[in-house]
């Protein structure tokens, strides 16, 4: 089977509270950077190797979601989200070599799940920007919310 | 093969270059002995060998400051000058307090990764306290959660192992109302910092299923651009468990992680100044649940009597740990046979690599598949990776190719010592406190100023960190972090039992106050001796038996000025250990905590000394909190109030740099301990309370707000020394923060036989516990103050906000 790797998007089900979001939003305030309507946070994980759809659906309901609190999208990488929803996404992923215990730890839990083994898992934080400028979040992301020294930043218009 | 140019034909500035460009943190004289060594040997070094010695001779590794020469000048306040030449500080300071006091129960010290003390004969407590500044301040979480799990496995090493049964954490930062943006030079704003360290090292210790027990946050512009990082643990281990040996044949096995490019030069880097373009490399990310699991495996493989020796990898990898390991015998490593995150790794970087979460082991050969079996069982990666041999070499292979081979005796003890200078002279600081002056206004603000007090950050409730860290987890701790009836009190130290059998334990306490290093590092040192002390004694511990750590952390030591400050504080180490007859057991230095800016410019931390104190309790049952407990019984203040507004929070609060700081008579405040701990054995003391940052005020204010009962406290029958007096300044009575005090609650009927005790001693009866939710104080000149708890805890726990 060709290598793929499937991206599973956790975010908190609507209502529940996003105590990372409001904190974020709170710094965004302080550091002036202009209009924000609003920052939902999750989780992104990148499934590769040998995984199918349904695999990389199995492994998110069953390891990766708390069914009661969350939700998941899961799709290709590469493959284009769905449609247009005017928010800016933004990832921060442990840089190459940069040890990524969550990942990690989510071979190890589908290994003992009995579910299909990704060769490689990437585990990293989610934050979604409705209301802001690219440039303002790309910033905002590089100050405050990662390190270059071990992350870098994914950005992308949902 | 290195690269570059011929090792034995360079010139002294092509070396240095090398050095520099490898990031090897070698010195000239350094340089000079390796190539004096290969030319002997008619070779160049190979990459691996001159990185193995660069790890070993480090600072991180080798002390190299601590143990030079060292001459020694200072200047007192009318030029006075005192010369003394240390031939090497440690031995002539703290290892000497402890070879003087001779302490029975000391049974590892010095030598292994940890201190040991055993007080019953039957069971070991082993304890560390490590630095993490360097990583920590590039990446605050992983830095911070690795220093954790250094210091864990640091435990694990020590004897065969022992079981860590409580972690402690001591942070400094720089306020964190400076702007939330990157500062100069690229380092993270103090606010990022704060959040990465705390959760860092909560991540670490909670998912290690480890108690968090006992800790400080400090606050300082000092630290603006390097963070102090303390991580501690204690561990609990039989007597018949610490000794340990290498027999030559016995097989190297690494337990644990697989090797990346972690944390490569992360040795090197600590002999370095923290300034712009440190590779990220040096950076560790730790994964706490294979720590965890490695743990369970080792203590289950010690009750079996499976190997014969461990140490943990830390700095310097298996170059660190393999070389400690054989330093007498000898051994002989192939790479080859050493897992692998991924691929592409440069057999240097395999040997070098600080990947997080290793031990090595001395294997007998026979024991080797039973241990394999076991680690298999636990999930947990178990590679024999070579053997000790008997001829004092340390060979390392890499399939056919032989990439180390040096002789041990070269490795450890082939660094030429170094030779520095150090000088120190007071600054010119008024040694009277100002009757008006900066925002102060004397009198009139008392009121105001201790709710600007309890209100500054190094002060305030840390609530908001000690909530995220588990302090209960194994079920051991008798008191913790928060205490009260509400949880909200700040215990002065943490009692552990060690098994449930007896009702025997341990207490944790630290002490800690760079601020006074600005006026005198002697007194800085003395005073954070006394202070762990002092808390101990608190919560019902004796003088008897308390053992010490040390941590130092200071600037560029190849500043006489930086070095003279490590000195003076060495030197009161000395002094104070001795007069209380408390042995220091292990300790660790983090020295050029300097940063250097883009445009060259440095700052270093004031000099700082962590006293971290562990003290037997026969029965821990008989542990005493600081929470006032009922209304109707006395309040005492025990210990002298001197004019001592030096380094103060008061001073800090009103922006006053003036004023004598805080000094320390032992012969006075050993005494006062020992009838206090007495007092508190024989059951006649409910709460107590050591007086430290902000003075008695502070010290009222935490009891009332930490029991929910009011106090009333007339200071005009406080034990006052003649300055105070003369003076009738309530704000020196009350925000004074000399040593050796405490305030202690007793019932009514213990009176008579508290005060009999401490006759002769400075212990006076100033009040009682009240029902009214109020703090109320008379002050000297007769004029009577009232605080609401409300009031109170409303500055309190606003210090610290998330």
């Amino acid at each position: 089977m060709a290598e793929e790797t499937w991206r599973v998007v956790v975010y908190r089900r609507p209502g529940c509270p996003d105590h990372r979001g409001r904190s974020a939003e709170k710094d965004w305030r302080a550091a002036r950077l202009g209009p924000l309507k609003r920052i939902r946070t999750g989780q992104a994980y990148d499934l590769t190797g040998s995984v199918t759809a349904p695999t990389a659906r199995a492994l998110a309901g069953k390891l990766l979601v708390d069914a009661v609190m969350q939700e998941a999208e899961v799709r290709g990488v590469g493959a284009g989200g769905k449609s247009a929803r005017g928010f800016c996404r933004a990832v921060i992923w442990p840089r190459q070599g940069v040890t990524d215990s969550v990942g990690e730890t989510v071979r190890l839990g589908a290994r003992d799940l009995r579910l299909p083994v990704p060769d490689k898992v990437r585990a990293g934080a989610l934050f979604d920007f409705w209301g802001a400028a690219p440039r303002k979040v790309r910033r905002f992301c590089e100050t405050h919310l990662m390190n270059d020294l071990v992350h870098r930043l994914e950005l992308e218009k949902c | 093969m290195l690269r570059g140019p011929d090792f034995l034909e360079a010139s002294p500035m092509e070396l240095a270059a090398l050095s520099r460009r490898r990031r090897l943190s070698l010195s000239d004289p350094e340089l000079a002995a390796i190539r004096q060594h290969f030319k002997r040997l008619g070779r160049n070094p190979t990459e691996a060998e001159l990185e193995t010695l660069a790890q070993t001779w480090s600072e991180h590794c080798k002390h190299k400051t601590f143990r030079g020469t060292i001459d020694h000048v200072e200047r007192d306040e009318l030029g006075m000058e005192r010369r003394r030449r240390y031939g090497d500080l440690l031995k002539e300071t703290i290892m000497r307090a402890t070879d003087e006091i001779r302490a029975p129960w000391c049974v590892s010290v010095f030598r292994d990764n940890a201190g040991i003390v055993s007080f019953d004969g039957r069971r070991a407590v082993a304890f560390k306290v490590e630095t993490h500044n360097h990583p920590s301040a590039l990446e605050p979480y992983g830095g911070a959660g690795t220093g954790l799990g250094g210091v864990i496995r640091d435990v694990l090493g020590a004897g065969l192992g022992a079981r860590p049964i409580a972690n402690t954490d001591v942070f400094c930062f720089a306020p964190l109302e400076q702007k939330d943006v990157p500062r100069e030079g690229g380092a993270l704003s103090a606010r990022r910092v704060f959040h990465g360290v705390v959760s860092g090292v909560r991540d670490y210790g909670n998912r290690m299923g480890i108690p968090t027990v006992n800790g400080a946050v400090c606050f300082d512009e000092g630290f603006s651009q390097n963070p102090l990082v303390f991580c501690g643990t204690a561990g609990v281990l039989p007597v018949s468990a610490v000794r340990k040996e290498v027999r030559p044949g016995d097989r190297i096995v690494m337990v644990g992680g697989r090797v990346g490019r972690d944390g490569i030069h992360g040795a090197t880097f600590s002999s370095d100044n923290l300034s712009h373009g440190i590779p990220a490399s040096v950076v560790q990310i730790g994964n706490p649940i294979v720590q965890k699991k490695m743990m369970d495996a080792l203590l289950q493989a010690r009750e079996k009597g499976l190997y014969r020796a461990v140490t943990d990898c830390g700095a310097g990898g298996l170059s660190s740990a393999v070389g400690e390991m054989g330093e007498q015998s000898g051994a002989e490593v192939q790479l080859e046979d050493v897992p692998l995150k991924y691929e592409g790794l440069a057999p240097w970087e395999i040997w070098l690599s600080e990947s997080q979460e290793r031990m090595v082991l001395a294997v007998p050969p026979q024991n080797l598949e039973a241990l394999k079996a076991l680690f298999s069982a636990e999930d947990v990666l178990c590679v024999d990776i070579g053997f000790f041999r008997n001829d004092g070499r340390l060979r390392v292979l890499y399939g056919q190719e032989t990439i180390v081979d040096l002789p041990a005796d070269f490795l450890h003890n082939g660094a030429p010592r170094r030779h520095l200078s150090s000088s120190w002279s007071p600054l010119r600081i008024p040694a009277e406190w100002p009757r008006k002056g900066g925002r102060a206004r004397r009198e009139e603000d008392v009121r105001e100023t201790l709710l600007e007090i309890l209100s500054s950050p190094t002060v305030a409730s840390k609530e908001w960190i000690v909530r995220q860290y588990d302090h209960e987890v194994q079920g051991r701790t008798v008191l913790k972090p928060l205490v009260g009836p509400a949880g909200r009190g700040p215990g002065d130290a943490a009692v552990m039992r060690l098994d449930w059998e007896t009702h025997a334990g341990v207490a944790l306490a630290n002490g800690l106050n760079p601020r006074y290093s600005r006026w005198d590092p002697y007194w800085m040192a003395a005073s954070a001796v006394d202070e762990a002390v002092r808390n101990l004694i608190a919560v019902g511990a004796s003088r008897d038996h308390v053992a010490l750590l040390d941590n130092f952390c200071g600037g560029n030591p190849n500043e006489p000025k930086v070095l003279g400050e490590l000195v003076r504080a060495a030197q009161a180490c000395y002094d104070i250990a001795r007069a209380y007859g408390t042995p220091f057991i292990s300790g660790k230095d983090s020295l050029f905590n300097r940063f250097v800016d883009k445009k060259g410019a440095r700052k270093d931390i004031p000099t700082t000394l962590l006293i971290s104190a562990l003290a037997w309790m026969d029965d821990v049952r008989r542990a005493v909190t600081m929470d006032a407990k009922k209304a109707g019984d006395l309040i005492f203040i025990v210990g002298l109030t001197r004019d001592e507004l030096g380094g103060s929070h008061y001073g800090l609060v009103k922006n006053i740099v003036a004023g004598r700081v805080p000094r320390l008579y032992p012969e006075e405040t050993a005494p006062l301990y020992d009838a206090l701990s007495e007092a508190m054995e024989r059951g006649w003391v409910t709460a107590c309370h050591d007086c430290s940052e902000g003075g008695l005020g502070v010290a009222l204010a935490e009891m009332a707000l930490a029991g929910e009962l009011g106090i009333y406290a007339d200071l005009r029958r406080a034990p006052l020394d003649g300055a105070v007096w003369d003076d009738s300044r309530t704000d020196k009575a009350l925000f004074s923060e000399s040593n050796g005090r405490f305030v202690v609650e007793v019932p009514p009927r213990f009176r008579r036989y508290f005060l009999s005790r401490f006759e002769g001693m400075p212990a006076a009866c100033v009040g009682e516990v009240r029902e009214g939710r109020k703090l109320q104080t008379v002050g000297l000149e007769g004029k009577s103050r009232a605080w609401a708890l409300s009031d109170l805890a409303a500055a309190w726990t606003g210090g610290v906000r998330p």
